[in-house]
């Protein structure tokens, strides 16, 4: 009971609410893709903290885990699937946690830098293969012709019903990676976070830990690919670039990622509206962001949120 | 329980420890004395497989060789260190670093009492107090009990304390100390303390050792150090 009294005190509750009338909000209601696009954004940052918020690992390539989701989803969808949905996102899902498996197993061992550097080789490695491989991934030309089908019977033609197609899922998985970072494995993740030996001395194996979270993630972040694939109805290497990875980590670290869990929304929303709706104002607002991210970096490393937990006098572990 | 024989530990080329051997049976309460640089926190690491330092020679736990295993899995086998600097997690608070040191069932030892969280405020009721504060938040001595009350959450079957009592003001020494008795006589773990000295904790041993360059040069009853005015002085440099 007391519980259910505390509901409305819950952030994500909040999220819920205003991305569930997302469509009827004055100005943004007319930008639906961008809203299915902010959508699966927070899926992939929030599945990105997971590694570095979370673990402390520096995967800076977690582009590639979403660009595979987005081929996977894609060939799923033209090759195999009976063009039905469940497929795809299933398949971008599985793709991503296999190739950030065996990323992770190669390098659950190695830190800071040289974790970071070979999460961006690994992720300019698929770029290379999914830009020259023409028969399976179209190479330059990437993959087009997915066309969204009916699901459940409802059309997804319709951007509306897409749009709330992707708000039941980063419903579902926002919830499932906050109780992952809330659990005894989560809290294990933090220990691993700041001292990994400490940790290895109280019993955890902290390379299986690493492994797991990093394939856990991985994950996720295919499954936002496969969204990105459905909802552009294409696949190209250009969301492989390191550019990508870069994309997500200064959304996170901007929006707090560090210091709170939804750090990740709050990063991911500024650079998507900035990126739709500033870049259409003025086309140096890559300036403006980037400005932004060094100043508020700088005196905050937090990020954002930690801007307002300091302000509320609240830690993040409490 | 603990049997090292023989055992080398080096840092790169530099040998610290010379064929250390060292017994240890269930229940017992062992001190090891020695200066800065003797090789006790080395031997502690070592014991616990961190590396550096690199070790050479036999460390057999309840019956398995443990030497060369990681240290997850020497802490799983029931081995549990409270290093001298108090590694607490300082961005979490008491309580989740207390909840870390738990370990699962398959873990631990069958038929022993199990120490708690309640155990560990009822031990530590200043944990208790500060249990939603952060890590980074308490004092070298809260620090330091809550090293310990996060060590036994995992209920170890050996418990290694290197200096447990260094940097803390006497008063305060003198009340982890005096927790650590009350938890060995209520839960019957099994001890090994290093310290450079204590005259206080000499009494409470069952036997203790004297390192020196990374030799064992002493080990025999407390009593037989306490009488040695001789070998405190000039090892020691007490008394």
């Amino acid at each position: 009971m007391s519980k259910l009294s505390q509901l409305h005190k819950d952030p994500l509750l909040w999220i819920f609410l205003v991305f569930a009338l997302y469509p009827f909000l004055p100005y943004f209601g007319n930008f639906i893709s961008l809203g299915s696009e902010l959508l699966l954004w927070f899926i992939f940052t929030l599945s990105f903290n997971l590694c570095l918020g979370q673990t402390g690992l520096p995967s800076f390539g977690h582009g590639a885990f979403y660009g595979l989701g987005s081929y996977a989803a894609a060939i799923t969808f033209l090759r195999l699937s009976d063009k039905g949905f469940f497929l795809p996102v299933l398949g971008g899902a599985v793709v991503g946690c296999l190739a950030a498996a065996l990323l992770g197993w190669l390098i659950k061992d190695k830190r800071g830098v040289y974790f970071a550097m070979l999460t961006v080789a690994f992720t300019q490695v698929c770029f290379g293969v999914c830009w020259r491989w023409d028969e399976v991934t179209g190479g330059e030309a990437g993959l087009s012709g997915i066309i969204r089908q009916d699901f459940l019977g409802i059309s997804m033609k319709d951007p509306q019903n897409f749009y709330y197609f992707c708000f039941v899922i980063f419903a579902v998985c926002s919830l499932l990676i906050r109780a992952i970072s809330r659990s005894c494995f989560g809290l294990s993740l933090q220990s691993v976070r700041q001292n990994h030996l400490r940790s290895q001395y109280l019993g955890y194996p902290t390379g299986l830990y690493r492994f797991a979270v990093y394939s856990l993630s991985g994950a996720f972040a295919g499954l936002a690919g496969a969204l990105y694939c459905l909802l552009t109805q294409s696949a190209f290497a250009d969301i492989l670039d390191w550019q990508k990875s870069g994309d997500v980590v200064m959304a996170t670290l901007l929006g707090g990622g560090t210091a709170s869990f939804y750090g990740p929304i709050l990063g991911s929303f500024i650079f998507i509206v900035c990126r739709s709706l500033l870049s259409s104002l003025w086309e140096h607002w890559l300036f403006i962001y980037g400005l932004s991210f060094v100043i508020i970096l700088s005196f905050f490393p937090t990020g954002l949120m930690g801007i307002l937990q300091k302000k509320k006098g609240r830690s993040k572990s409490s | 329980m603990l049997k090292i024989k023989d055992l080398d530990i080096f840092y790169g080329q530099a040998q610290v420890a010379f064929k250390t051997s060292l017994a240890v049976k269930e229940g017992e309460f062992v001190g090891i004395f020695g200066r800065n640089g003797a090789g006790k926190t080395s031997l502690f690491r070592a014991l616990m497989g961190l590396r550096p330092p690199a070790a050479k020679g036999d460390i057999t736990f309840k019956g398995r060789n443990v030497q060369g295993l990681p240290p997850h899995e020497i802490a799983n086998l029931g081995i549990g260190w409270v290093p001298e600097d108090r590694k607490i997690f300082p961005n979490l608070t008491i309580r989740r670093n207390l909840l870390l040191g738990e370990k699962a069932e398959k873990h631990l030892s069958k038929g022993k009492r199990r120490f708690k969280l309640d155990d560990a405020y009822r031990f530590f009721p200043k944990l208790h107090e500060l249990r939603d504060k952060l890590g980074s938040q308490l004092s070298g001595g809260e620090q330091q009990m809550l090293t310990v009350a996060r060590t036994m959450m995992g209920n170890p079957d050996l418990l290694l304390l290197d200096e447990p009592t260094e940097g803390l003001a006497p008063n305060i020494t003198k009340d982890v100390l005096k927790m650590i008795l009350e938890i060995r006589a209520d839960f019957q773990v099994t001890t090994i303390v290093v310290e450079q000295f204590s005259e206080a904790l000499l009494q409470h041993l069952d036997r203790c050792c004297v390192m020196e360059m990374g030799e064992c040069i002493f080990d025999d009853r407390p009593s037989a150090l306490q009488n040695d005015e001789e070998l405190k002085r000039r090892l020691l440099g007490v008394g």
